[in-house]
């Protein structure tokens, strides 16, 4: 092809700035991908290790390694960390960045030097994030949900961790804004709407979400920073306001949140299916709606999360409904993976093993917050272990299993190398082995009634804690040995050829890794993203 | 105009875009202490109107008049930066940019005033007052402070343009900056429109 | 199942936890055991060459309406057990349930206080939900029951204890350092005991 010829590859040494410079002044959209890659996974496991800690806190009655004030400030950590510095930025601004120009056959985003300083307000929304730990009045203690009036009063630092997420809420909006300009300008000739591979679909929902829903949790946080300062009052009860409308004012947000970490993982998968399947996508019309239907529908749900709140009636009625119509286009989407595999002739690359993963955990984690919709089981479930359960199968088991889905399938291109399939796929054994095991005793627990946030269990809890912390110690195991895997074939893998996996879409088209300006000649598109024959 | 002014224009559309989006993602900024306004002037109406009665309506709507007029001189001095008129174009930003100092001038003295008379979250004179004229003054030093905020992001961009516009920049993408610049601008004058009458005209 | 039998309320609520449990446990069967059968029928040593389909307007349309309708009827399986829980009878022993950072307190009608839950058996009980400081949540497991205790508003809650025994008495809205301890005990004794217990002031 034209476009493997004397390519200057976008990791080469660029000439004249030294170190790591060239990469975090870069406006290479790839290079912010890889940024964005280094950041994400640094978070993701300082998140594990705070969570493996939290599970080992359970081991035994009474304080096992630390009190109840340090196990608050750790989810609360846990938590933030996890959901603002990883999972929401994940898969945007990672393969977002470095998939979604070369998709649509563009040369970059519509905005590089925004793009840019989109990262840098993620880093400094982590460096905030980090200071409120070590400075002021220790770290908060709220849990990530920062719900009023608790976070009015308390002691701790809770100030700067809201202006954190203010920032990193900035970084979002941002790259949302990118995203929805480069899809309609940025488009090679021929690339129709409807020749758009999912995974651009998807990240352009997404996008939408983010750009639109990000500045009310940001205000409703700045809302909180000037009640703690100046005590405005609007959520203060001694004062006359109502913590119940911070609540509504979160999770018009935070719920619509979740699709942006379930969107693009969705695309991840729908690109990774058929390329395993050697079958192009069943019902690429309904996946796409779908993505817009639940961008859309979702944005009505927030409130089941507050159906003991003591709202009206009908509020509960009315959230429970729409909550239960946001799942038949989850439920669309994954009938559509399913019949794309009916006659497919499917390998079994890790890839393809992690997208079966997914499918499993995604379809507990969704099928559970269906019983968690139901009022009357709502009103039980509600703050137990359950709803741990529930959210890690949707954002871990879900969104998670599909960015390292994704990792592995684009690794090749994205590094040049291939890593040791055989590892790989341990590793995975031991990531699913372990999350189900850590993950499903919650629901029995939640079952039982155990509640949320306890740094200590009640006797009759103990067995199925033990069982789910033995669990948090092999999916650590599995996350140990997917990393190592991936750095170790980084610098010893062998070469990738241009196409691995025998895709089909764009990015397969140009070496691994491209060149510094993806296309030397922007590409005419002349057919469907999934054609194999 | 050539290749790059065919680039030009692409981008210029894409800015465009960019710029409407920006200001899209804006009015959410402003929706939640909206809505919570909404919320509490149906709990609290009386106090609410009590409230909005110790507004001085004058101020309020000459600053109104203030920031109309200035969008005013902003869409011509985009209108004269298109044409290439580079000291209308001037002349016209340095209104603006005056226009928008006024406005927060007059907001000054109107804050300044209210706290003076002990108007203010957490005064001393205040815990004595009725509940949702707690919550109307919190709302308002939020929101008018918020909207402050954008007001001065204003000036500072629009001075930028102004030294742009001084040492010479007048031709490829300047006249595109400008006009976002006035799109902003724009933005910010509408956002005022609908927090005047919520504080001002329904006490 | 859900361990809530000892109230009318956690015995409605158990109807509905049973039926949509199993009907969800019957859609993750489906679709887990149909993509399992596909990847190994179709693998590609058996199957070498993929089909050429693209989709399907009618299974489509089958698969947007079936699970519309199984949605549906669990919304209304689970709205039963809500509605209940609208209205106390009129004739309920009201209990003020108070939350505090970090305990729970419990007013009785005489002004008798008490730190665990003393109850009548087959009686209704109103909970008239109040805090004085931040958001707590008031749970008891064994009667299906749980509302949030909001300072400047009273939530209330109603049952019928149909079960003599002690129950867990839980907080679940996170509250601070004393969140996890923030227990007590639901003790539902016979009518003449409790009447004993709440004549002796
Ligand atoms: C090894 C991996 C992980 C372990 C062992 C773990 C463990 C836990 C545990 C035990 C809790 C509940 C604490 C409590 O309620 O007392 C928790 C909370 C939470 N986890 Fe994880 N988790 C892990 C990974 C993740 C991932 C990947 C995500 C997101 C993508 C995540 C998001 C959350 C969130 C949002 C909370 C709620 C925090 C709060 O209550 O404020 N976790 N985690
Ligand atoms: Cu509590």
């Amino acid at each position: 092809m034209d476009n493997a010829g004397e390519a200057v590859y976008y990791r080469n040494k660029v000439r004249g700035r030294a170190g790591v410079r060239q990469w975090i002044f870069s406006t290479d959209h790839k290079r912010i991908g890889v940024l964005y890659l280094v950041s994400v996974l640094a978070m993701f496991s300082s998140g594990v290790v705070l969570g493996v800690l939290m599970r080992l806190e359970l081991l035994t009655p009474g304080p096992t390694l630390m009190g109840p004030q340090t196990y608050n400030s750790m989810f609360t950590l846990h938590g933030v960390i996890m959901l603002f510095l990883f999972i929401i930025p994940a898969a945007p601004g990672v393969f977002g960045n470095f998939f979604l120009p070369i998709l649509i056959g563009a040369n970059d985003v519509a905005f590089p030097r925004l793009n840019l300083l989109s990262w840098w307000f993620y880093m400094a929304g982590a460096a905030i994030a980090v200071a409120s730990i070590l400075i002021g009045a220790g770290p908060p203690d709220t849990g990530w949900t920062f719900y009023a009036p608790y976070s009015l009063f308390t002691g701790q630092d809770v100030s700067l961790a809201l202006f954190a997420v203010f920032v990193l809420g900035l970084s979002s909006v941002l790259t949302g804004i990118n995203f929805i300009v480069t899809v309609h300008n940025m488009r090679a000739p021929g690339m129709g709407w409807f020749r758009m591979p999912l995974f651009v679909w998807s990240i352009y929902a997404t996008a939408w979400i983010q750009a639109l829903a990000t500045p009310v949790v940001g205000t409703t946080f700045l809302l909180v920073i000037a009640e703690r300062f100046f005590g405005i009052g609007v959520f203060d009860p001694a004062k006359g306001g109502d913590p119940i409308l911070y609540q509504h004012l979160f999770w018009i947000y935070s719920h619509p949140a979740v699709y942006i970490m379930i969107l693009p993982a969705m695309g991840i998968i729908t690109e990774i299916i058929p390329v395993f399947a050697r079958k192009t996508v069943f019902g690429y019309r309904a996946i796409a709606y779908s993505s817009l239907a639940i961008a859309g529908v979702g944005s009505l749900v927030w409130g089941h999360h507050m159906f003991v709140s003591g709202y009206s009636y009908t509020a509960g009625v009315l959230f429970s409904f729409f909550t239960f119509l946001v799942a038949i286009p989850s439920a669309v989407k994954v009938f559509n993976w399913i019949a794309t595999l009916h006659k497919g002739s499917i390998v079994f690359s890790t890839p393809m093993l992690y997208a079966f993963c997914f499918i499993f955990l995604f379809s507990i984690g969704g099928l559970t917050g269906l019983m968690l919709g139901a009022l009357s089981m709502n009103v039980v479930l509600h703050g137990t272990y359950f709803v741990v359960g529930h959210f890690h199968y949707v954002k871990f088991g879900g969104a998670g299993f599909a960015f390292f889905a994704g990792l592995h399938y684009w690794f090749p291109k994205m590094s040049g190398r291939l890593y040791s399939r055989m590892r790989a796929n341990i590793a995975l054994f031991l990531l699913f082995a372990g999350f189900n095991m850590l993950y499903f005793p919650m629901f029995i627990l939640g079952i039982e009634g155990m509640p949320r946030r306890y740094f200590d269990a009640l006797p009759q809890y103990h067995f199925w804690q033990a069982v789910s912390i033995a669990g948090s110690w092999v999916l650590a195991a599995g996350i140990i040995l997917m990393l190592a895997n991936l750095v170790h074939a980084l610098f010893r893998g062998e070469k990738a050829p241009e196409n691995p996996w025998a895709g089909a879409t764009l990015e397969w088209t140009i070496p691994s890794p491209p060149a510094h300006e993806n296309f030397v000649k922007i590409p005419e598109i002349r057919r469907g993203p999934y054609d194999y024959r | 105009m050539g290749k790059t002014g065919v680039r030009d224009d692409a981008r210029g559309a894409a800015a465009r875009l960019g710029m409407w989006l920006f200001i899209a993602t804006e009015a959410f900024f402003f929706l939640a202490p909206l809505l919570l306004y909404a919320a509490y002037r149906y709990r609290y109406a009386y106090d609410f109107r009590a409230a909005g009665g110790e507004l001085n309506l004058f101020t309020g709507a000459a600053n109104t008049a203030v920031l109309l007029t200035s969008s005013l001189t902003m869409a011509l001095a985009v209108n004269a930066g298109q044409r290439g008129d580079k000291r209308l174009t001037a002349v016209l930003l340095a209104a603006t940019i005056i226009l928008g100092s006024v406005f927060l001038v007059i907001k000054y003295f109107e804050w300044t005033a209210k706290i003076s008379h002990g108007i203010y979250p957490n005064s001393e004179t205040f815990s004595g007052r009725a509940r949702g004229e707690v919550i109307f003054w919190g709302l308002y030093f939020f929101i008018t402070g918020l909207h402050g905020l954008h007001v001065f992001i204003g000036v500072c961009l629009l001075t930028v343009m102004l030294f742009m516009r001084l040492a010479n920049a007048s031709g490829g993408r300047y006249p595109a900056r400008l006009e976002n610049c006035g799109l902003y601008w724009h933005a910010v004058d509408v956002i005022w429109i609908y927090i005047f009458p919520f504080f001002y005209l329904m006490g | 199942m859900l361990l809530s039998q000892a109230s009318n309320i956690g015995k409605l609520t158990d109807g509905a936890f049973m039926a949509i449990t199993a009907i969800c446990v019957a859609l993750f069967l489906t679709i887990n055991i149909i993509m399992l059968y596909f990847a190994v029928k179709y693998r590609r040593s058996r199957h070498p060459q993929s089909a050429d389909i693209d989709g399907s307007v009618l299974l489509e349309l089958a698969w947007t309406v079936i699970p519309a309708a199984l949605v549906v009827f669990m919304f209304y399986l689970g709205l039963k057990g809500y509605a209940i829980r609208k209205d106390a009878p009129g004739d309920a022993l009201a209990v003020n349930v108070r939350g505090q950072m970090w305990s729970w307190i419990f007013q009785y009608a005489n002004g008798k206080e008490s730190s665990a839950l003393a109850l009548p058996l087959n009686r209704a009980v109103k909970f008239n939900l109040t805090s004085g400081d931040v958001i707590h949540s008031f749970f008891i497991p064994a009667f299906g029951i749980k509302g949030d205790v909001v300072p400047g508003r009273q939530n209330t809650l109603w049952a019928v204890p149909i079960e003599k025994g002690s129950f867990d008495v839980f907080c679940t809205e996170y509250c601070g350092a004393g969140h996890s301890i923030m227990l007590s005990k639901a003790v539902v004794m016979d009518e003449k005991d409790f009447e004993e217990w709440y004549g002796a002031r």
